[in-house]
């Protein structure tokens, strides 16, 4: 028996997913976190089937990739039973979904969930009178907590025997005869090879329905003229297009049905809301919040992290200090050890300090509803290089490290929002960077033009998101973007969310990191660094104008960032660059560092977000821009 | 008085008269709840080009500018 949760966006379906099949996808208080399905086996109450979590659809009929994938699911796959869930404090406009869901004729079962925020918002619902209406059971959960979670299986597994699919609501007179004279048109046997009702079909072709309507035309082509005859005689009747006149009626049906079964108490003080909101999302205040809450965030990961890497490295190092006195050092098995060690070590110095207080902060920012109010707030700016609001969150995060704000990409919905912005925040100078700016551009070349570079980066960056936004163009008509109610955090949702996340990280990013630490020190081990050195020489002194000897630091950058400095100090045999390197040639050298391919374990999160290729095109992509740059700012010498 | 959503100032309630370019717009509001002869009421405007956020049936929805340009609103008169 398979049973899919269909739903709104942040309505608690994954709530209630994760409170029946452990722990398998991720909650937070943001609408679109479901971005694919999830399945799950689940044993409860003795009965035993497959749980489908499916994205948060707002209605059947969506031009959204993600809603899509809901809607195939279930016309397609059709499962044995449907739980709608319903934001039972939103539930005039959740209902517009449910006479959507009952017209598809699927057993179904309808979860009032957070039952309790109706009841703050004064909202008092008549469960009874809404399972009369609507045919079919109805279950008051509060999900988080698992209340009236048992009740609610219990129920699906009975009516999915039983095949109850509930009442169908109709919507006035002339809407419904010429629906009822389309579905007839239309034919038993075109629905059926489509896979729903005929009157399922001939609303949603009312309705303008790209999908169906292509189906249909493959199937039916002599139909479309009676489909566009239809579809006038609807818009000139009511003075606005079909798929609009449909869409009203259901509207005020919901409506209907919701004033038949609450009761709204008129609320004595402003909701909790609205005050905190006064000040969060001041035109002018909301954006100093923002700025300190990014800031705070900022600053307590990243100094956090920083006392928890120094000690965790310098263990790491003792070890292998040890390991060195043990082993001979120049054996070829103390040589794969350093390399497992250091790549260990690097894996470890970045998750315990840095991702787990990042994440654990994240969830709480996601679960207290912040997130959206910081998209609403920044969205006009972020458009300007073709994102949107929520991006502003990576790109914070990503001056401190490069990976957790990668990891953070996926707080949005769209697969290409998500591909530009984990592009583009590979590109900002990571505290590592930071290091290589100030050790060579600060110290020698003085701090005006440090800050020179910083603001060359964001130039960049907004040229490069540009680009990337031509190529790849928003189809979206723009933010449309609820706010969730603020709720209280809940440690152990947050602690097994960051766990969910870390689990990840480990698992597709340290294989790399490891892996490509031991190939660095074999490079040593055989003396190829010489040769290395040879091979880049044509670019890194042909091309850039640097010493030959850099191009193994440039390699060993790829492993940690900071080690291209770290490196240049025993590649040039100094630490005092000014008398082995020029002024430009340390702004050539830092200004490629700044861009060129992203660190092992950067590369790594990039593949487990947006893949080989995405993780592959980056590397180029910012070569690419590192090489232009630094052949820029080479120009820029000759000229001056 | 008609105007667009993002000329609205503050606090002005308004009804919606219609919602202009295509049927994915619509849809888009529709699916929040969002249809004409609704009633929203504006918390935020949208200044320098930013979105407007709004109340309608219970929930608060950030629209972004070039979205509220398309949505036709009538203003209510203050009672």
């Amino acid at each position: 028996m398979r049973i899919a949760l269909v739903g709104q966006p942040n309505c608690g379906k994954s709530a209630l997913f994760n409170s029946v099949a452990g722990y398998k996808t991720i909650v937070s208080n943001f609408p679109g976190t479901t971005v694919d399905y999830v399945t799950s086996p689940v044993n409860l109450n003795g009965d035993s089937f497959t749980l489908v979590d499916l994205p948060g659809i707002y209605s059947v009929s969506t031009s959204e990739r993600e809603e899509i994938l809901a809607r195939r699911y279930l016309i397609k796959e059709r499962p044995d039973l449907v739980i709608n869930i319903l934001d039972a404090s939103v539930l005039s406009r959740s209902l517009e979904l449910t006479l959507e869901i009952l017209e598809l004729k699927i057993p179904l079962v309808i979860c009032l969930n957070m039952i309790d925020e109706a009841e703050k918002k004064g909202v008092e619902i008549d469960v009874g009178h809404l399972s009369q209406d609507l045919g079919v059971p109805v279950i008051p959960t509060i999900a988080i907590r698992g209340q009236g979670v048992p009740e609610l299986f219990q129920s699906a597994v009975e009516t999915a025997k039983s095949g109850n699919t509930g009442k169908i609501h109709f919507l006035s007179l002339d809407v419904e005869r010429i629906i009822s004279e389309l579905a007839d048109l239309l034919g038993v046997a075109t629905a059926t090879r489509l896979g729903v009702p005929q009157r399922f079909l001939a609303i949603r072709l009312l309705e303008e329905d790209e999908e169906f309507e292509q189906s249909v035309r493959e199937i039916n082509p002599g139909i479309m003229g009676d489909l566009q005859r239809f579809r006038s005689m609807l818009s000139e009747c009511h003075g606005r297009p079909s798929d609009m006149v449909v869409s009203s009626e259901r509207h005020s049906l919901a409506m209907n049905l919701f004033e038949h079964v609450a009761k709204v108490r008129p609320q004595s003080s402003k909701p909790f809301r609205e005050q905190i909101d006064k000040y969060v999302m001041h035109p002018y205040l909301g954006y100093l919040f923002l700025g300190g809450i990014l800031f705070s965030f900022f600053l307590i990961v990243f100094s956090l992290g920083k006392h928890i890497e120094e000690p965790i490295l310098a263990l790491f190092e003792q070890f292998a200090a040890y390991l060195g006195v043990h082993l001979s050092k120049e054996s070829l098995l103390f040589t794969v050890v350093n390399g497992l060690i250091q790549g260990l070590s690097g894996g470890i110095g970045i998750v315990l300090p840095y991702l787990i207080p990042f994440l654990l902060g994240l969830s709480l920012l996601e679960d207290i509803g912040y997130l959206p109010r910081a998209a609403f707030l920044m969205d006009s700016i972020m458009h300007s290089i073709g994102l949107h609001g929520k991006s502003i969150i990576p790109f914070v995060l990503s001056y401190g490290c490069n990976v957790p704000a990668i990891m953070g990409v996926r707080i949005m919905e769209r697969a290409r929002d998500r591909f530009i912005t984990a592009v583009l925040v590979t590109l900002i100078p990571c505290a590592a960077r930071t290091t290589v700016i100030f050790a060579l551009v600060a110290f020698y070349l003085g701090p005006l033009k440090a800050l020179l570079l910083y603001v060359l980066n964001v130039v960049v960056i907004a040229v490069a998101g540009k680009i990337l936004s031509r190529v790849m163009p928003d189809v979206s008509p723009g933010m449309i973007l609820e706010m969730p109610s603020y709720k209280w955090p809940q440690l152990s949702a947050g602690m097994r969310k960051v766990w969910f996340r870390l689990r990840e990280f480990v698992l597709i990013a340290w294989p790399i990191l490891i892996a490509g630490s031991v190939i660095l020190s074999l490079l040593e081990y055989f003396q190829l660094d010489e040769r290395i050195n040879g091979i880049f020489s044509f670019f890194t002194s042909g091309l850039l104008g640097l010493p030959s000897a850099v191009g193994i630091t440039l390699i060993f950058g790829i492993l940690r960032k900071e080690l291209a400095i770290i490196m240049l100090v025993q590649a040039l045999g100094t630490s005092n660059f000014s008398s082995v390197m020029t002024g430009e040639q340390m702004m050539v050298f830092t200004v490629f560092s700044l861009f060129y391919i992203p660190c092992l374990a950067t590369l790594g999160m990039l593949r487990s977000t947006i893949g080989t290729r995405g993780m592959l095109f980056t590397l180029f992509f910012n070569t690419a821009i590192g090489t232009l740059m630094a052949l820029a700012t080479r120009a820029l010498y000759w000229a001056c | 008085m008609i105007t667009t959503l993002e000329k609205l100032k503050e606090g002005m309630s308004a009804v919606v008269k219609q919602v202009h370019g295509g049927h994915k717009v619509r849809q888009r509001l529709g699916g929040l709840g969002i249809h004409v002869d609704d009633t929203l009421k504006v918390l935020r405007t949208g200044f320098l080009g930013g979105p407007v956020l709004i109340e309608i049936h219970g929930t608060e929805v950030g629209i972004g500018h070039g979205m509220a340009e398309k949505i036709e609103v009538e203003v209510m008169e203050k009672e």
